[in-house]
């Protein structure tokens, strides 16, 4: 290892390891006293948005069909000898990975042998293996798990409310592409996104729980496999600030109707993404969580139910404010939502409502620190995003209503709204 | 670590401790245990929708709302649920434990009164709840019970359970239907409450860092008023073994089938079978080293997910799956392939031992988790057993191949349910 730190926070009493080995890996190590189990991610900077892409030594970019980073995890857990999952079954771990839009991680928790679950984590991530046979018997698993997708209402609603904020970022296709799409990947495909993303430098491991630091450090310094450092450009979609279309409705079998209303953003990066992240959190819980006027006023009018809920929904290359729930009046949600707005921005929001939502945020935050799973996930989430675990706490302290206000100002404008709609088959 | 310590505070009330350092809130749930029944089940539920939105001394809910975001975003939940025959009826509070705020302000004290208050100081009028409020929460759980069809897999398994129990209390929803829930009055909802006051076994789960005795000294102090009359609750009762299956296909615009297929044990909570049914049912379907996971979706290629889980209660097993229209016939008869050589003893050593571990590993991780811990020992309760995350592992390394076929050829076939599209493809 060539850099060690001891990264710790004082409100929570806790602290976690972090360490930069020679191949440009990070890792970072928090283990949590007392706890029965230990949750490892191991993953790699490669989500479904990054489907443009060049290394150093390329000149042209390269385009790859939809749905690649997430056929290419599938596939990983096959090796020449067999299933990744064999490895783990003898320790009894139960094991799993997922691609979100930014990245693809693997993972394991385990309550017993650890160390051996992690040599398996870093030796099935590290020894790929595609042929073409593999490849299509995958693409009749992955079109079901599509055609699952293409009956879940909430998932529909999702998508297509971000296929009408935006015209160019991938990040409105369905993470699992398309079936079309996916017919277009093969083997050596598989190999060239292999290569160009899981390379130790584009990837981080994150261990939280019940584990041994020195022996954790032992385990990954002879697992890892030597690795030439490739520099990733990933292309960021030349993405316009309007949005596509205001409105986009699709009938499923549902009984009441389902609604996503968003707001297209300014996009940020690093720390300054996390601060306009969390004020723009406490922004919608303000005007729109449990304790507001609005909310009130349209539970008790029968608009919405215990399922309105909003998100802060911002990555590489897109931000926006989300609401969502179930209505069997949408565009009158829509009306209210909007009509609230103009309101908060004439007249701004006040002291009392600010600090009750800031502590309300912290609380749910601490809170978070309760489990391992929760903690590995953020470990991994805030180093890909440039920040560190703790920066979410800190930010919220420092927080003040000044800033919030000028996030109202610039952001949650009306002709960047659009609103997503999935009602019953008629 | 975690062992739970429980005692009657009062007739019929529990009030059950699990402390663990480890956490940074606390968690506090009054758990209301009755019959399901069909003329009561959707009276009952709409209950802790009433409840959770205030009390008297927070009549308003915006404020209520405010005042607990000022509590560190404490967070009030109400829950009804389906244990085998009983209908459970939940009010919870969770919040950061008192060593944790900004500034070192007590919050715990405050959350227990918050929850007695809830649960015994509701806002009435002539005496009954709300009108108002009564109709709103009447939309609301109307919504949910029509928000099942929404996602397609969890409807699918529930109308398996409806289909394979009707006439039993298991096979109703715990919810009640929207009929029977249009038809509520605030008077008949009051009556029912009372009731619930009067005669449920009450269950009170403590889960976290903070000191016990401060909700056990305020939930108990309040709940002594109560005039108690406890009805006793019935034991769980297995799911009876048919004679013949049954084959049920409903049609809707969906774009994938789902298949569930419901096999009968015999079986119910306590029996001494059950730990090899739990292997057994692991081997079959729970892991992506099981038959079905291996057999249906990797060698055939037919499904994203094909899993099979254990209702203990009931003794009922299912196995799911998702698949196109052409090979629902390829998905059932390998599905009933893997489960006959399971019945013949095609099970190998490793296969035990990876569904042990498997379940072990489960198991000791509810350690690690408040909402996991909580919901582990109100299971045992509710089955009448003590036993730890610890304990219950231990009982399945005494599981033995001949006891795992033993549990395979309790399986018998009850119902095959296809939900899929309208035209044949």
């Amino acid at each position: 290892m060539v850099k060690k730190e001891i990264i710790r926070n004082e409100k929570l009493k806790e602290q976690y390891y972090s360490f930069e080995h020679e191949s440009g890996l990070k890792i970072l190590l928090y283990p949590m006293k007392g706890y029965s189990s230990s949750y490892a991610l191991f993953g790699t900077k490669l989500g479904s948005i990054d489907t443009v892409f060049k290394t150093g030594e390329d000149t042209e970019y390269t385009t790859v069909p939809e749905g690649v980073a997430h056929f290419l995890e599938h596939k990983l857990f096959e090796s020449e000898d067999g299933d990744a999952f064999t490895l783990f079954a003898k320790t009894g771990a139960s094991a799993n990975a997922f691609t979100s839009f930014e990245k693809t991680c693997y993972l394991f928790s385990a309550t017993d042998r650890f160390e051996e679950s992690l040599k398996s984590l870093l030796t099935f991530v590290q020894s790929p293996y595609f042929t073409q046979q593999t490849v299509e018997k995958e693409q009749g698993i992955i079109g079901q798990e599509i055609r699952m997708y293409e009956d879940n209402p909430g998932w529909r609603v999702f998508f297509n409310l971000l296929g009408a904020l935006y015209l160019e970022n991938p990040v409105r296709i369905d993470i699992a592409g398309t079936v079309e799409s996916i017919a277009k990947i093969d083997a050596e495909l598989l190999y060239k996104c292999y290569h160009t993303f899981y390379n130790l430098n584009n990837m981080v491991l994150a261990v939280a729980g019940n584990f041994d630091v020195d022996s954790a450090v032992k385990v990954i310094e002879e697992n890892l496999k030597p690795s030439k450092k490739v520099e990733v450009d990933q292309k960021i979609a030349n993405e316009p600030e309007e949005i596509r279309a205001s409105r986009t409705v699709q009938a499923l079998s549902v009984s009441i109707p389902l609604f996503s209303i968003g707001f297209k953003e300014q996009v940020r990066e690093g720390q300054e993404l996390l601060k306009y992240q969390i004020a723009s959190e406490l922004l919608l819980e303000v005007l729109f969580g449990e304790g507001s006027t609005l909310y009130r006023k349209m539970y008790d009018e029968g608009l919405i139910n215990q399922t309105f809920g909003y998100e802060v929904f911002a990555g590489r290359g897109y931000f926006s404010n989300i609401l969502e729930g179930e209505s069997e009046h949408p565009d009158e949600v829509f009306r209210l939502v909007q009509e609230e707005i103009s309101k908060a921005k004439a007249q701004g929001i006040d002291e009392e409502s600010f600090e009750r939502c800031k502590k309300s945020f912290y609380g749910r935050l601490v809170r978070g620190f309760n489990n391992v799973e929760t903690v590995a996930n953020g470990l991994v989430t805030s180093y890909f995003a440039g920040v560190d675990i703790y920066d979410n706490i800190k930010t919220v302290e420092k927080m003040d209503l000044s800033f919030v206000q000028s996030v109202l100002e610039s952001s949650l404008q009306a002709d960047k709204a659009a609103l997503s709609i999935i009602e019953p088959v008629k | 670590m975690c062992a739970l310590k429980r005692e009657e505070i009062q007739n019929g009330i529990y009030f059950n401790t699990i402390s663990d350092e480890r956490f940074k809130s606390n968690k506090l749930v009054v758990h209301f245990v009755l019959p399901l029944k069909e003329d009561t089940a959707a009276v009952n539920a709409l209950i802790p929708n009433l409840l959770r939105k205030g009390c008297r001394r927070f009549a308003d809910f915006t404020a209520f709302n405010r005042h607990l975001d000022g509590l560190y975003g404490a967070v009030v939940g109400s829950d009804v649920e389906k244990f085998g025959d009983y209908q459970v009826i939940s009010i919870s509070i969770v919040g950061i434990d008192d060593q944790y705020t900004l500034s070192g302000e007590p919050v715990m004290a405050e959350l227990s009164e918050i929850l007695s208050e809830l649960i015994l100081d509701p806002v009435l009028e002539n005496g009954a709840f709300l009108p108002r409020e009564v109709e709103i929460e009447k939309k609301t759980l109307i919504d949910t019970i029509l928000a099942e069809l929404n996602d397609k897999r969890t409807y699918a398994l529930s109308t398996a359970t409806r289909l394979m129990c009707k006439g039993e209390p298991y096979g109703l929803s715990p919810y009640g239907t929207v009929d029977e829930v249009k038809a509520l009055t605030p008077e008949k909802v009051y009556e029912a409450y009372q009731n619930l006051l009067k005669t449920a076994r009450i269950e009170m789960m403590f889960v976290g860092c903070g000191d016990a005795e401060i909700p056990k000294k305020i939930l108990s102090q309040k709940f002594s008023a109560l005039d108690r009359a406890v009805l006793p609750l019935a034991s769980l009762t297995a799911h009876p073994v048919p004679e013949k299956e049954e084959s049920v296909t409903e049609r809707m615009d969906v774009s994938q089938s789902k298949m569930v297929l419901g096999f009968a044990s015999g079986l119910s909570a306590g029996d001494e079978a059950i730990p090899a049914m739990r292997v057994m049912t692991v081997i079959f379907g729970g892991t992506p080293m099981s038959k079905l996971f291996l057999n249906v979706r990797e060698k055939m290629s037919l499904c994203y997910y094909c899993a099979a889980r254990l209702d203990r209660t009931k003794g009922i097993v299912k196995v799911d799956c998702g698949v196109e229209n052409e090979n629902i016939e390829k998905a059932k008869s390998e599905i009933l392939h893997q489960l006959a050589e399971m019945k013949e003893g095609v099970i190998s050593d490793e296969e035990i031992s990876n569904a042990v571990m498997s379940l072990v590993n489960s198991y000791k991780t509810i350690y690690d988790a408040p909402g996991a811990v909580e919901g582990f020992y109100l299971g045992q309760i509710l089955t009448g057993e003590t036993s730890s995350p610890d304990e219950e592992a231990q009982k399945l390394s005494a599981v033995t191949k001949e006891d795992i076929v033993n549990a395979a050829k309790l399986l018998q076939l009850d119902l095959s349910y296809v939900l899929t599209g309208k035209e044949e493809k």
